[in-house]
């Protein structure tokens, strides 16, 4: 029996703990000195100042060198569109990511001590739910006025949205003829057993629901919700299979955001699933946004508004079009595949609402039984 | 995205390595007269745990303290609208998994001990495999392998979910069952053959009445990991309790609520762990009288060839097609250059995992093996401080999360350490919360290990003069030795395979194979996923292959 | 050694006080282990009731009795296993009731040898002598080996030695540190009985050749006639008598030693009312013929045993001894039996 080995074997184990477990502990230095977070690992676009300053250990606050920190719930291709800002402008930006909700209880629970800068969501009713939090910093810019429309920042100038993404119908180009143009019309009983849709469980969802609040009031969102739940829709919790699931014959029409449709359509153009933009008589298309905002007790925010200024203006091409979205700036012209989707009316009033009536829209989904 | 094994609150049910012993049964084990194993005299030791015990639960009880102020309306909101749903589908999802891996676990167990046939011994260890794969990575392989023939609709049911988490699972019940049967005396199986029972018959009468305690003890742990899964389940549009309290604190913005959901959880949770103690009764494990083991009967023919296909397929469709499947999308995902995220390429993330798991695993083994050495195993309620520890298991990983989130966030605002220095975001962080959550784990692996040392051992040390420190060093640990090694084995799996913990708390510049997984899969780009889920399987295969030796020299799974 | 005649408890004066332990009148050698009044008090009962003995050098006390009568408890009390509830256990001179068996000096033997199982017979011999050199401790592996006739065995493991192998090495483990005495708890219980003889002289001659002081515990009767220098009994945590074999089997103290270390059967005696004789099987001899029946019969190689239900309706054991060309009788024959001792027949209460 190998006991002696398996004494040696536990010994050295628990004592390469100690060992480790300091160095370990040391949580910035290591990760700085793999440097591969920070975007500041590719050469050649840095400017060697910046450099030496993200080496700093696990202190926070007092980052004279201008490192940005940043939390983002939206983190499909972001990161090119970070390093074109240091190519840019010589700032490094360190960045984590995860899902909304959860990077606000972490603002939350931080507090004073949070090393964030800026925070970016990947719809409004999250970013709203920070402003209540009270862990936004309201900011006084007029490039962000300027450029980014009224509708599309909050009132307090606590956020500013950077992307515009437009959550429509889709149908089927080979089996459906007259698809529904408004949301209502999803509910129609022809569609019974069609139709394709987002579960409850997803911001994209609640934020819709919500947009029907605000036009036409809970009781009567109720009941369009409740149409849409009796045509016994198949729940599928992932736009880009939504979509496949149209493809494919599975539904013939559902709701789902534009910009998966430019992925695909990347891939193969002829794919068979159109856009229906809903409610083009009347108030336009719903519309959801990722969105920035400079944090409440950001140690940075010379860093951070330097940031959000920059994707408002010369990032925003470079932001929306690495997902197929609508620039919020709307002066900037977005990508072609994009453009071919059409000319549309969007509700952008309703954005700054969404996240005071997601509550309610979750109980709305809640009591007609939406999965 | 949980797909590790959860506990109960301070009742910590079997664990492969050993057994649980909730509040009780302390009596019935004989006592030990080592520093691990006898009651404590100083108080240092008593500090100590106790010490430990808080820190690590204070989380969680941070989580439960909020169901002080019980929100009705929410809860009135909740039961007219998705709790009776969440219950039910809870409590489908549960007996369907506990039953199907019951009987794909005892079946199997019994097949590769009972038996000898051709291959045998390496189905034996295969069969233990599944354990490497996360549930969310075998889940979406699943759906999206089976949504082309079966459907779109079909596929997103709560029976395939329940496959899904039963073939992930049963590993648990498989090892307890295999080491029950193993341990049984031929003895027994004779005496009732000579009544009357065929060798079939046997089995039922027998073999599997006597290994109920077992069952029981690996059943359990299977319930705990369906109760805290959040992962498989949203795939398959199934609601749980669990899925519940997600969606009421991040859709409602209601902590409150989430958390008298979560504690909810945790009685069931109890009551789980309760059943359990039931079904083991007051038996005892160990048999008296000769380990002869048990006759192994030759199959031969087609009995033989049936025995192999059955044992191959399981592992097939549990194990082989999975990897198969991501093999291919890893090739694709080669040809189109996506073999690596943001963050860094494979290697990068690699060595994130194995830090965090290597650190996670070594935290929670010099923890375990403080509290089982402090603790008075003699006494009714002397373990009680130790099972506080064990909390975290009962409970979602987001939910830990959080919990640790709060937690730390309040130790920083306290402003003791050095400027800048800051918890939240920190690499410890990230380690005290995964040992808040698999504490449990290394506990009770450790605790039924040293338990197993035989008091005369024990004794006749001390009467040898060898002083408290020399029969834990010398004596205790070196005959425990195998099965600490499998209760680490364990935790360094689950702390491999975590995501929802390592999500939220990760420090910058840590970003584990899971975390790349979850990012691709957040938009539903299974190709990406495949490379960091084949990773998580390589590392997680070479760690059960650990478990297996350590299972070969001595470790038992069973007390 | 034998200081047997001087250490004698008579049943009716047990409840005296307790000794002092050494009794300095006598001018006695000091004892290796003294037990004074010991007694311990669980749930509710004496499981050990203020028990009291010596055991000198080179002397091998067996304490003898049935199944719960406390003599485990007594010996894990002496080695410090378990506390006392009151009492003294003093080694040597030195009172050690206080201290923990790491302290004590004694060697403990159990009936499952509790070898360690992932140390070699020779480490597992020297674990208890980490004070001495390398060279020391070698040399007295080799001797202690040399004692308990196992030279080859060194460098095996245990699970390597049969079953009475494995018991002369935990002898041999337990006497390397030279303990003031050996404890033995039921050390041949489960080996095979063809075996235990050969285990038993080998041990008991260990122990003499060492000079020993050992207590060993048993529930065989047998065994404890042959091994003991003294022998206890014990019932229900008290010793009722402690006194060299043939005594306490020849002149017990009362009924139950009587009748524990072997059958007997009782006759009042004609002198005093509240007073019996006892007559062993081998005391009374039986003839066909006569108002007495045989009620049942057992043969045991050396003799056939009748039990026989006498005229007054009692019943006794007897022998007739065997031997080719012996009748014996057959059940329910008529037959007779008388008294056939060959030495006044002993006396005791009841």
């Amino acid at each position: 029996m190998n006991q002696k080995h398996t004494r040696q074997l536990l010994g050295s184990l628990l004592f390469g703990a100690l060992v480790l477990g300091a160095c370990g502990s040391d949580d910035d230095t290591s990760s700085s000195d793999t440097g591969v977070t920070d975007i500041t690992s590719t050469p050649d676009t840095t400017d060697p100042s910046a450099t030496t300053a993200t080496t700093q250990a696990g202190s926070d606050s007092a980052d004279a060198s201008g490192t940005i920190t940043v939390y983002t719930g939206r983190h499909y291709g972001i990161e090119p569109v970070f390093e074109q800002f240091t190519a840019d402008t010589g700032i490094e930006v360190r960045f984590t990511t995860g899902n909304d909700p959860e990077l606000r209880e972490r603002l939350i629970a931080e507090g004073a001590n949070t090393p964030a800068d800026v925070v970016m969501t990947a719809d409004a009713a999250n970013i709203e739910l920070a402003a209540d939090a009270g862990i936004l910093a309201s900011v006084d810019s007029d490039i962000l006025t300027g450029t980014i429309p009224e509708e599309l920042r909050s009132e307090d100038n606590d956020w500013f949205s950077l992307s515009q993404r437009a959550r429509v119908i889709i149908s089927s180009t080979e089996r459906v003829e007259n698809p529904p143009t408004t949301y209502a019309g999803v509910g129609d009983p022809e569609w019974q057993g069609k139709l394709c849709l987002r579960p409850s469980t997803h911001p994209y969802t609640q934020s819709l629901v919500a947009s029907l609040i605000i036009a036409d009031g809970e009781a009567r969102a109720t009941e369009i919700v409740q149409s849409w739940v009796d045509n016994d829709p198949l729940y599928i919790n992932s736009d880009t299979d939504i979509y496949n699931a149209v493809a494919e014959g599975e539904c013939d029409i559902a709701i789902a955001n534009t910009y998966y449709l430019g992925r695909l359509l990347t891939e193969n153009p002829d794919f068979p699933v159109e856009i229906v933009w809903p409610e083009q008589d009347g108030r336009g298309a719903h519309i959801n946004v990722s969105t920035a905002a400079v944090t409440a007790n950001a140690p940075n925010p010379e860093g951070a508004l330097a940031l959000i200024e920059w994707l408002a203006t010369d990032g925003q091409q470079q932001f929306a079009d690495a997902n197929f979205e609508y620039p919020a700036d709307p002066n900037v012209e977005p990508n072609e595949i994009v453009v071919g989707f059409g000319e549309f009316t969007a509700d952008l009033p309703a954005v700054r609402q969404l996240g005071a009536n997601q509550p309610t829209a979750v109980e709305v989904l809640s009591a007609t039984g939406y999965e | 995205m949980t797909s590790t094994i959860t506990d109960a609150a301070d009742l910590v049910p079997h664990h492969p390595t050993g057994s649980t012993d909730p509040i009780g049964a302390d009596a019935a084990r004989p006592s030990t007269m080592s520093v691990i194993g006898q009651r404590s005299r100083s108080w240092v030791s008593t500090v100590l745990v106790s010490a430990v015990a808080v820190v690590v639960s204070i989380p969680v009880l941070v989580i439960v303290w909020s169901i002080v102020q019980p929100s009705t309306d929410v809860w009135q909101g909740l039961w007219a609208t998705r709790l009776p749903g969440m219950i039910r589908d809870t409590a489908t999802l549960l007996i369907a998994v506990l039953v199907g891996t019951l009987v794909l676990g005892t079946s199997l167990a019994w097949l590769v001990t009972a038996y000898q046939f051709p291959g045998r011994r390496v189905l034996g260890w295969l069969l233990v495999t599944p354990l490497a794969i996360p549930g969310y990575v075998l889940g979406f392989v699943w759906l999206d392998t089976l949504q082309e023939p079966f459907g779109a609709r079909s596929v997103r049911s709560i029976w395939l979910c329940a496959l899904v988490l039963t073939i992930t699972l049963y590993p648990y019940v498989y090892l307890f069952a295999r080491a029950a049967f193993r341990e049984q005396s031929q003895r027994s199986i004779d005496v009732a053959r000579s009544l009357g029972c065929s060798r079939t018959k046997a089995f039922w009468r027998v073999a599997l009445p006597m290994a109920r305690p077992s069952l029981a003890g690996g059943v359990a742990l299977v319930g705990m990991e369906v109760l805290t899964d959040v992962g498989t389940v949203r795939l398959f549009n199934v609601s749980t309790i669990a899925d519940g309290v997600l969606r009421v604190w991040f859709g409602s913005g209601n902590r409150n609520a989430a958390a008298e959901l979560a504690v909810l959880l945790i009685g069931v949770a109890i009551v789980l762990i309760a059943a359990e103690r039931l079904a083991r009764g007051r038996a005892r494990f160990t048999q008296s009288g000769s380990r002869t083991g048990l006759h192994v009967q030759r199959l031969s023919g087609t009995r033989a060839t049936t025995a192999s296909a059955i044992g191959w397929g399981v592992f097939t469709l549990a194990v082989a097609l999975p990897i198969y499947r991501l093999v291919t999308w890893a090739i694709e995902a080669r040809r189109t250059d996506q073999t690596a995220t943001v963050a860094g390429d494979l290697g990068f993330h690699l060595m994130s995992s194995l830090r965090v798991a290597g650190i996670a695993t070594l935290a929670c083994l010099a923890l375990g093996l403080l509290l089982v050495a402090g603790s008075n195993r003699r006494r009714v309620g002397g373990t009680v401080l130790a099972r506080l520890a064990t909390l975290g298991y009962a409970v979602p990983g987001p939910v830990v999360a959080i919990g640790v989130l709060v937690t730390l966030a309040a130790v920083d605002r306290l402003g003791w350490l050095p400027d800048g220095w800051l918890l939240v975001g920190s690499f410890i962080g990230l380690i005290y919360a995964l040992v808040v959550r698999f504490l449990a784990v290394a506990y009770q692996g450790i605790e039924s290990s040293v338990g197993k040392v035989s008091p005369s051992v024990v004794a006749s040390a001390r009467t040898l003069g060898a002083g408290r420190f020399r029969v834990a060093t010398q004596v205790e640990l070196p005959i425990a030795g195998a099965g600490i090694i499998a209760a680490s084995v364990l935790v360094a799996i689950d702390t491999l395979k975590e995501l929802p913990i390592t999500l939220i708390l990760r420090p910058f510049g840590t970003e584990t194979l899971p975390i790349w997984v979850w990012q691709a899969t957040s938009e539903s780009l299974w190709v990406q996923a495949a490379v960091p889920s084949l990773a998580i399987v390589a590392v997680g295969m070479v760690l059960v292959a650990a478990l297996l030796w350590a299972l070969e020299h001595g470790a038992e799974t069973v007390s | 050694m034998n200081v047997g005649a001087l250490a004698r408890f008579r049943a009716d004066e047990a409840t005296a006080t307790v000794p002092t332990p050494m009794d300095t009148t006598l001018d006695l050698p000091r004892a290796a282990l003294s037990v004074a009044g010991v007694t311990r008090h669980i749930g509710g009962r004496d499981v050990v009731d203020r028990v009291s003995f010596d055991v000198a050098d080179g002397e091998l006390v067996v304490i003898v009795g049935p199944s719960g009568c406390g003599k485990s408890t007594l010996l894990r009390a002496i080695a410090g296993l378990d506390p006392t509830t009151a009492g003294q256990v003093i080694l040597d001179g030195t009172d050690v009731t206080a201290l923990p068996p790491e302290k004590r000096r004694i060697g403990l033997v159990f009936q499952d040898h509790a070898l360690f199982p992932h140390r070699r017979v020779d480490q597992n011999i020297a674990f208890g002598l980490i004070d001495l050199g390398r060279a020391d401790r070698a040399r007295r592996v080799d001797e202690l080996l040399e004692l308990v006739r196992l030279p080859g065995v060194a460098k095996r493991f245990p699970h390597e030695l049969s079953g009475g192998e494995q018991q002369r090495i935990a002898l041999a483990r337990a006497l390397a540190p030279d303990p003031a005495v050996v404890l033995l708890d039921e050390p041949f219980a489960s080996l095979d009985p063809s075996l235990r003889d050969d285990v038993r002289t080998d041990v008991v001659e260990a122990l003499r050749n060492r000079n020993a002081a050992a207590v060993l515990v048993t529930h065989d009767r047998e065994e404890a006639l042959a091994l003991g220098d003294r022998v206890a009994v014990m019932s229900e945590g008290r010793m009722l008598q402690i006194d060299r074999p043939d005594e306490v089997y020849e002149r017990p103290d009362d009924r139950f030693v009587a009748t524990f270390l072997g059958d007997a059967s009782f006759l009042p005696d004609p002198t005093s009312p509240d007073m019996a004789l006892m007559v062993r099987p081998h005391d009374l001899s039986v003839t066909p013929g006569g108002s007495d029946a045989v009620t049942a019969r057992r043969y045991l190689g050396a003799a056939w045993r009748y039990t026989v239900r006498r005229s007054d309706g009692s019943d006794v054991d007897v022998d007739q001894a065997g031997g080719p060309g012996t009748t014996p009788l057959a059940i329910g024959e008529a037959c007779t039996v008388t008294v056939d001792a060959g030495h006044p027949l002993h006396r005791l209460p009841g």
